[in-house]
């Protein structure tokens, strides 16, 4: 499938900015198994492109995850709690993942260690 | 010093250098850039994401394999395998490092077989830490070289008089396979063992690209055997190694080369051969899709080889003074030189030695048709002595060539056409020399002048060779050393320094018996 014709699919299967299953699903039945694979791969490329991950060790306030929103107001922001960071968080936005804890610092240190041993 | 304090040294070292790197930490927050494999075929892996990766960039997967960056799409990039990876699977994560490919240096190297990355062939310590050499560099530029001015000698007669190589030079040898082209540069390698007379020792490096593990083993043996591996290194890229390792092997031998003309050493980097290595960047281009040109290569298949060549450096004294010398191989099929990589490597390199079948056939060893082989630069790099007497024999072997071709249609020649002609075969039959025992400049000078001389004009061709073994042998001793020192001053011989030499060799001659 052309990728023009793909972007204009995925522009349908929305309604207000986010994705309809309704439209998904009629879009889903007129498609051939590729077509379908490729629909489901671009749909999981636009979901990741337009979605932020904030990982935290505890439950953060209402007022910080309103600044965070803030920071990315054209994306869809998820709050997931993770204790192994230790301490800090960590923000998933597409591609690029900025580590701000201390498991991280952690790790990249014993990295050094390892590399310099 | 006791193990205890010993200890404590080695830790409050391992403290320091922590401090030193909590130091380098930034308080932002670091930042990584990843993607997803979507496809792994031949050695190559199609990643999304990794919309930061750079060009040539390491990247790393969460198998443990690494890669580099080779092809930069708009949705994903593709990757070349830097090992086999045979666990890598569809939907595993990989990473960028910020780090471009490169090799670890230093001068314990010296002596060792490593692949292309570096890592330790030869069963011996691996080497951590050192300079870290780029693969890929941007060759030294106008300013910091300067022209060739100083001799390599290969320690071969019909190359050290006919067609000089200098430091810094990219001198092609071509041929068809089995021709000696590997034995000319291993004789060149053997052959620094000799630098001396003042001159810089030459360290040496050997690119294997696409060959048999055997003939990597052997040409190691050879060069221990000899004692010439301590000053030399292989790089070997083996053919069962993957495509990639093969492409990388000769910017791995450059690297090396540069870490060393970094230190203001001389250094030769024999790569053998760019026709594997061409033959290896077209498969990984075709594999990762990009559009074939003539006989398949890729469109920048001159562009691999030139940006390679182009960092064989002769550099000024304000720069270090080193150099490196590179002494390329292509192997051509059936003799034709006029194929895609063999013309792109001859308009790049600074001469060609050609190896020809007809003449290995005929028992002429190194089988060098002197006549198409050429120096552009290396005359200039020649020493005074080996320049006079070099001049006079290419004059009279071009001469004997012209009357070689024309004496066929006719039997009935004048004597000074015979004498010419007789003479010929002497000169051709002095450039015989036997593989793996390359001569000092006075041994070769003295054979040279021997001939031109017309010392060997009433000696039967079949004897010449003992004829200048045992002369070889005979000047040898003290009583010669006068004479001898003269051929080593590196000065232009005068008449009566000649006559002395002359003297020398009738002496010898007397006590000559032919069969």
């Amino acid at each position: 499938m052309q990728k023009k014709i793909l972007t204009y699919l995925i522009d349908d299967s929305m309604t207000k900015g986010t994705l309809d299953l309704e439209k998904v699903l009629t879009i889903a039945d007129v498609l051939n198994r590729k077509q379908l694979k490729e629909y489901i791969r671009a749909l999981k490329i636009w979901v990741q492109e337009n979605t932020v991950i904030v990982e935290t060790v505890s439950t953060i306030s209402g007022q910080t995850k309103g600044e965070i929103k803030d920071l990315f107001s054209d994306k869809d922001v998820v709050f997931e709690e993770n204790p192994q960071l230790i301490l800090g968080a960590k923000i998933t936005n597409n591609d690029i993942i900025y580590k701000m804890n201390l498991h991280d610092t952690l790790r990249q240190l014993q990295e050094y260690v390892t590399e310099e041993a | 010093m006791s193990q205890k304090k010993r200890n404590m040294i080695k830790n409050q070292e391992i403290i320091k250098e922590l401090e030193k790197k909590l130091k380098s930490f930034s308080s932002s927050a670091k930042t990584e850039n990843v993607g997803t494999v979507e496809k792994f075929y031949d050695g190559v892996a199609r990643i999304s994401g990794l919309s930061k990766a750079m060009m040539g960039e390491l990247i790393d997967f969460s198998n443990g394999s690494t890669g580099m960056v080779l092809n930069l799409d708009e949705d994903f990039v593709s990757i070349i395998l830097l090992d086999r990876a045979t666990d890598l699977r569809e939907g595993d994560s990989a990473k960028t490092t910020g780090k471009l490919l490169s090799i670890t240096v230093t001068d314990e190297i010296l002596g060792r077989v490593v692949n292309p990355l570096g890592i330790a062939l030869d069963g011996k310590v691996q080497i951590k830490k050192g300079a870290n050499m780029p693969l890929e560099r941007i060759a030294a530029g106008v300013i910091e070289r300067q022209p060739v001015d100083t001799p390599l000698k290969t320690g071969i007669k019909a190359i050290d008089a006919m067609i000089p190589i200098g430091r810094g030079q990219r001198e092609l040898i071509i041929g068809d396979r089995g021709l000696g082209k590997t034995a000319i540069a291993i004789d060149t390698i053997l052959n620094q063992k000799q630098s001396k007379q003042g001159s810089k020792r030459v360290i040496c490096v050997y690119v294997a690209i696409g060959q048999k593990q055997s003939t990597v083993a052997q040409i190691m043996g050879k060069l221990k055997e000899d004692d010439a591996f301590a000053y030399s290194i292989i790089v070997a890229a083996n053919a069962s190694d993957p495509a990639t390792l093969q492409y990388l092997a000769p910017y791995a031998g450059a690297a090396i080369a540069e870490y060393f003309l970094e230190k203001g050493e001389d250094v030769l980097v024999v790569y053998d051969d760019l026709t594997k290595h061409a033959w290896a960047y077209r498969q990984i281009s075709l594999v990762l899709g990009r559009p074939a040109g003539r006989e398949a290569y890729p469109g920048d298949i001159f562009y691999l080889h030139s940006r390679l060549l182009e960092r064989a450096v002769r550099l000024n004294k304000k720069n270090g003074g080193g150099s490196i010398t590179a002494l390329p191989i292509i192997e051509t099929q059936a003799g034709d030189i006029s194929a895609y990589i063999p013309t792109n490597v001859i308009s790049i390199t600074d001469g060609q030695i050609f190896v020809e079948g007809d003449l290995f056939n005929a028992g002429i060893r190194p089988a060098i048709n002197v006549g198409i082989s050429v120096s552009r630069v290396g005359t200039a790099a020649q020493t005074g002595t080996m320049k006079s007497v070099a001049g006079k024999m290419k004059l009279e072997l071009a001469q004997f060539r012209e009357l070689a071709a024309f004496a066929q249609f006719g039997s009935d020649l004048d004597p000074a056409t015979q004498k010419q002609l007789e003479r010929g075969k002497r000169i051709t039959e002095i450039f015989k020399q036997p593989q793996y025992r390359p001569m000092t400049e006075n041994e070769e000078l003295l054979s040279i002048i021997t001939v031109i001389r017309g010392h060997l004009d009433d000696i039967p061709v079949e004897d010449i060779s003992r004829f200048e073994e045992e002369l070889q042998g005979y000047v040898q001793g003290k009583k010669h050393a006068k004479s001898m020192g003269l051929l080593g001053s590196g000065e232009k011989l005068k008449e009566e320094q000649l006559k002395d030499i002359d003297k020398m060799i009738e002496e010898f001659k007397k006590g000559f018996t032919t069969k």
